[in-house]
């Protein structure tokens, strides 16, 4: 199984790590120009990456590549970058895709697969099979240009393509890569189960003065998580569940998602004792400015979605409509029209029949 | 005059013991007697104020309602908002006709809310009530029986309800607090409550911060970031909105800053003018989020001015996110706690409803 990983962050350094050691065949791939000079260049220099934490530490040989022309020979496409990543992939790669290769998108956020698979269909016209986890499977984070540290690798995600009528293929395919991914029904029951999508915006906005004064010298998690910032989790948490529950999607709550994959020894209670029990997050910095994944990926392609599909679901949600107007206030993006809406997943005027169907078929 | 002060925190003391240090015949007042012990006992106030401190005396205490207010001039009720209905409830009965009722501040419509109270306890004696928009001091208590004033504020807005007796209110109210000036209507002193403009965004947006440092840190100096900034920004535009669709003529937020005489900068953005507030740089932020910058601020100047958003017929989807917010960060629903239309009896009205009655009473 030849696999191409496009992307070069700690993701995708972790990934090519733990397949490699694995036995699988991997290359390390970016085209984006940033990524090259900070990223691929040193790793093609060193010949590999040095790696520490949960999976041992050593030093990996990896190949690598800034040619997206690598895509042509692999079986498997993975896909590991930031959620606005994807649509740069999908624009560069969607001639170079054929219709028997699999997309995999490591992690897929809310519609990420749709959005994927719309742009190569109107590119090119192809009808690509395309698949999404919930949530990228390692917790971790490069500590030099050529290091990256693996804190925690996930014990259970869900899976899922789109359309859904692809699964079984699909999963076939990825599972022995991941064996711990559990087939869902579609790449909504995913989506809305993205942990960072429920975790991290609320943590940004209530703690944004910390944030910006001391340039997120504090722990995210330990400190910047009090009770009144987790009831706010918590109350996202429950507005995301009445969504799920009114468009008959299964889903858990977070906090047996968080005990589940082991992120935590409490998932028992709410937000706040799960991320006190945290022993992965434990030493987790603040991000040192506003302008940050946390916001720009969990929000524009995370919240914004999630919260059009409660409009499609017919649910209120206050408290994720209140986080994005604040968000994007404080930031001076509009998330509400920047990030990733129902026009640009083609989902306007969609109702909730309609898009099952969708998700089941493919448009 | 004679003058009856009610409350027993820093607006109160600080209103006390200026009006009495200016030779007026003080009488004070407060729900909880205890607090008055010192006062009771020394018959005065240490007051500090321009580096001096010195006792102010005599001011009286009294335990009775009907004692206190029955032979004032004036009443000062200078108590958290959320006490104003109490208050109504407490001295309506006592009041008499022609006294004047001064709510130091009324902070977001508190003459509106008191007014109600009276009706709906059927007190129809003929009042003059009227509202300031902040209080008249930045003070704090110091100790048992001493207040220190750091700065009696400029151009503090005040108007009565109705504002067809602006003109028999004003010359006693400035005897009172020279430092006022006549706004158009209570709309105009309610949506220029400062407090409930610049202390919500920084309240919020510093949730973790504050909870987990209790408060320690500089909330205007340090606190009050780019980002939070222009959260504050967002809901002066907002509150502008719903004053020129009354027909009020707002100015910024941070003109208003300066208008008091809080910061040295007339223009400019929320951040910088921050920054450059001599006065506030060394306030700490609440303890906790239990705090009267939540409680009276997004309950009873939020909630409200979303109210009158309603009436105006504008948009404020940043000050509706920071009160939803806040309600579920302090499980406390303030939509439903805070100072309601219901509550200020204006449930339901129309625009020219509304400012018929701020302007005539009827």
């Amino acid at each position: 199984l030849r696999i191409v990983i496009l992307g070069a962050g700690a993701g995708a350094c972790a990934a090519a790590v733990d397949l490699k050691l694995n036995g699988f065949d991997v290359i390390l791939c970016s085209s984006y120009e940033p990524d090259i000079k900070e990223r691929i260049t040193p790793i093609q220099a060193r010949g590999g990456l040095d790696y520490s934490g949960v999976l041992g530490e050593g030093f990996m040989p990896i190949e690598t590549s800034t040619d997206e022309n690598e895509v042509k020979a692999a079986d498997v496409i993975m896909v590991v970058t930031l959620a606005n990543g994807d649509e740069y992939y999908a624009s560069k790669c969607g001639k170079l895709i054929s219709e028997d290769q699999i997309v995999f998108l490591n992690p897929g956020y809310i519609g990420s697969s749709i959005r994927f698979s719309n742009i190569v269909r109107a590119n090119t016209g192809k009808r690509i099979k395309i698949c999404e986890t919930n949530n990228l499977p390692y917790i971790s984070r490069l500590i030099g240009p050529t290091h990256v540290r693996i804190f925690k690798k996930s014990k259970f995600l869900l899976f899922s393509s789109f359309p859904s009528k692809d699964n079984d293929l699909c999963f076939s395919k990825i599972r022995p890569i991941y064996p711990f991914l559990k087939l869902a029904e579609n790449v909504l029951e995913t989506g809305m189960l993205n942990p960072n999508i429920i975790l991290h915006p609320a943590g940004m906005a209530m703690n944004a003065g910390w944030i910006e004064f001391t340039k997120g010298d504090f722990f995210y998690y330990l400190e910047g998580h009090t009770p009144a910032v987790a009831r706010v989790i918590d109350s996202f948490d429950e507005e995301r569940l009445n969504i799920c529950r009114a468009a008959k999607v299964k889903t858990m709550k977070f906090v047996d998602f968080y005990y589940k994959n082991e992120y935590t020894t409490d998932g028992s209670k709410g937000v706040y004792e799960a991320l006190r029990n945290s022993e992965p997050n434990r030493t987790i910095k603040a991000p040192p400015s506003l302008n940050h994944r946390y916001v720009t990926e969990d929000v524009g392609y995370g919240l914004v979605p999630m919260a059009a599909i409660g409009r499609i679901a017919r649910v209120k949600t206050p408290t994720m409509d209140s986080l994005i107007h604040l968000i994007s206030t404080m930031t001076a993006v509009h998330y509400e029209t920047d990030g990733l809406t129902l026009e640009k997943m083609n989902l306007v005027d969609v109702d909730l029949s309609r898009l099952n169907a969708i998700l089941k078929d493919g448009f | 005059l004679k003058i009856t002060v009610i409350g027993a925190g820093n607006g109160a003391f600080a209103s006390a013991a200026d009006l009495a240090d200016r030779g007026h015949k003080v009488t004070m007042f407060n729900r909880t007697q205890s607090k008055l012990d010192t006062v009771r006992r020394s018959g005065g106030i240490s007051l500090t104020f321009n580096n001096e401190t010195r006792f102010v005396k005599p001011i009286n205490v009294s335990s009775s309602p009907k004692e206190a207010i029955t032979d004032a001039d004036a009443i000062v009720v200078a108590v958290p908002t959320t006490a104003h209905a109490y208050v109504a409830d407490r001295i309506g009965k006592c009041l008499s006709d022609g006294q004047l009722v001064l709510l130091n501040p009324g902070h977001t419509l508190g003459g509106l809310e008191f007014r109600n109270r009276l009706r709906r306890n059927s007190i129809k004696k003929k009042i003059k009530l009227c509202e300031t928009m902040t209080l008249t001091y930045i003070t704090r208590l110091r100790g048992a029986g001493a207040v220190q004033i750091f700065r009696k504020s400029k151009n503090i807005r005040i108007s009565a309800l109705p504002s067809v007796d602006n003109s028999s209110i004003f010359d006693t109210a400035k005897e009172i607090f020279p430092n006022l000036v006549l706004a158009r209507n209570v709309l105009e002193t309610g949506l220029d409550n400062i407090n409930a403009i610049c202390h919500p965004p920084g309240t919020i947006m510093n949730a973790g911060w504050i909870e987990h440092t209790r408060g320690n840190f500089k909330f205007y100096k340090d606190g009050i970031t780019p980002g939070i900034g222009k959260i504050t920004e967002a809901i002066d535009q907002e509150r502008q909105a719903i004053m020129r669709s009354f027909a009020i003529k707002p100015i910024s937020f941070v003109e208003l800053f300066h208008s008091v005489g809080s910061t040295t900068l007339r223009k400019g953005s929320v951040y910088s003018a921050m920054k450059a507030s001599e006065a506030n740089k060394t306030i700490k932020a609440p303890a906790s989020l239990d705090s009267r910058y939540i409680l009276e601020d997004v309950g009873y100047g939020l909630v409200p001015m979303v109210e009158l958003s309603k009436i105006a017929g504008v948009g404020a989807p940043t000050m509706e996110s920071l009160v939803n917010l806040s309600s579920i960060m302090n499980g406390v629903n303030y939509w439903k706690e805070g100072r309601t239309a219901k509550k200020l009896g204006i449930n339901g009205m129309k625009k020219a409803d509304l400012l018929k009655l701020v302007g005539t009473g009827k």
